[in-house]
């Protein structure tokens, strides 16, 4: 079981970089019937969403989210200890992008560099290695930078994912100090990993001719191999059977309950989801800050892009409950006070 | 209870009350579609407790059919 209690580390600043390039769900009309696109628009909740240039990838909004905050906190960069880069959609597949995030950001050779592959749970789980690292003797500041590109993933003939998917890059600054405790549940469950899936390209179903090709799959979508699948009343089952529970599990190990959590940032997966949590778990909607009519679902850097975007500014000095869940299957929660942290607006590429 | 399951089924789907049968072949109805389909997810784990696969959905012709699985 993976309980976990931290001390004295916490999250000093949250920065997040969106492309310029504005995607709008009404244009999807060759995809969807004029008539039900509104009607879609509002069950997801997404108007429209970020869309990176051909050669821009999730590691160059990262940097720029990177030097917003280390420029806005007045960061040394010799302070830095640790780079965590988060992402599915990396520049290479060999190498690891982290280590050229470090000469990239001008960040001394002694820092240990590492990247960290999950989907939409991925900014929950990789804040916890963040904050482990963090409380490590001889680490003081860990920079995590929590990216996607899924619009390089996913199909524009889908019109499952085509609606959904945005791009972003983030940056958060973890630290030693006295930030109180932070709480954190993380749950896995692999008999779902088809549910979420990009079929070929990697060493189980490497490339070939045949699946690079596009193909009409279930519903008339089409799509190749490499591009992301989803089955989504497979995908909405289990969240609606984990997330509301693993709120409460994070809520009893930390002995806070719901009222005294001043935000649930829940991963912005489509707001008919999130309403269902809300409902579920009878929390009020000025609690739960949405950023997914102007962003999208960004997969795993929708929490930090939603506190940017939403809370800026109203922050300090809260208690904040995020969850995450996607693919894999993969979960998580944490409950953390947000003492002295500063949240830089969103910034563009 | 059957009623209250209608009316429940009929809320998804945004139908007035009392509009539908147990009879009623569902996925025949216009407006059936993929947002339905999630509300009907919805109510049906939210009301009872229910989680449907898209096999188990494949199977269901009748509402008789879902309320069935409900009893």
């Amino acid at each position: 079981m993976a309980l976990i209690k931290f001390k004295d580390v916490g999250i000093r600043g949250i920065s997040a970089c969106v492309p310029k390039k504005v995607s709008r769900n009404l244009d999807l009309t060759d995809l969807i019937p004029a008539e039900e696109i509104e009607k879609v628009i509002s069950s997801i909740g997404i108007k429209e969403k970020r869309i990176a240039e051909e050669d821009v990838c999730a590691s160059d909004l990262c940097v720029k989210a990177a030097e917003k905050l280390l420029t806005d906190l007045n960061i040394d960069r010799n302070s830095i200890d640790v780079v965590i880069f988060m992402s599915q959609t990396p520049d290479y597949k060999i190498p690891a992008t982290s280590p050229s995030l470090q000469h990239r950001l001008g960040l001394p050779t002694t820092t240990a560099c590492f990247d960290i592959s999950l989907a939409c749970s991925g900014y929950v789980y990789s804040l916890s290695t963040a904050f482990a690292y963090a409380m490590m003797e001889g680490i003081d500041k860990v920079l995590l930078l929590v990216g996607e590109t899924f619009s390089k993933i996913v199909s524009k003939k889908d019109k499952v994912n085509a609606p959904l998917y945005g791009d972003a890059g983030t940056a958060t600054l973890i630290e030693k100090g006295n930030f109180g405790n932070a709480y954190f549940s993380l749950n896995s469950d692999g008999s779902g990993q088809d549910a979420i899936k990009i079929p070929a390209g990697c060493f189980r179903n490497p490339s070939n001719a045949n699946n690079i090709v596009e193909k009409e799959m279930e519903d008339g979508n089409i799509r190749s191999e490499h591009n992301i699948y989803m089955d989504g009343m497979e995908v909405f089952n289990f969240t609606m059977r984990v997330v509301p529970k693993d709120v409460k599990a994070v809520l009893d190990f930390s002995g806070k309950n719901l009222e005294e959590i001043d935000y649930l940032v829940f991963h912005q997966a489509n707001k008919f989801m999130t309403d269902f949590f809300a409902k579920k778990l009878k929390v009020p909607f000025e609690k739960i800050p949405y950023s997914l009519d102007k962003y999208g679902n960004v997969s795993s850097p929708t929490i930090p892009l939603t506190i940017s975007s939403e809370l800026n500014g109203n922050i300090e000095n809260k208690t904040i409950l995020i969850t995450g869940f996607g693919g894999g299957l993969s979960w998580g929660s944490a409950i953390a006070d947000f003492k002295n942290c500063h949240v830089s607006p969103v910034i563009e590429y | 209870m059957d009623k209250k399951f209608l009316n429940n089924f009929e809320d998804c789907l945004e139908i007035d009350n009392n509009s539908l049968s147990l009879d009623t072949v569902f996925k025949e109805l216009p407006e059936w579609d993929s947002l339905g389909l999630l509300n009907f997810m919805a109510m049906l784990e939210d009301e009872y407790g229910i989680q449907i696969s898209r096999n188990q959905l494949d199977e269901l012709v009748t509402l008789q059919d879902v309320y069935n699985l409900t009893i």
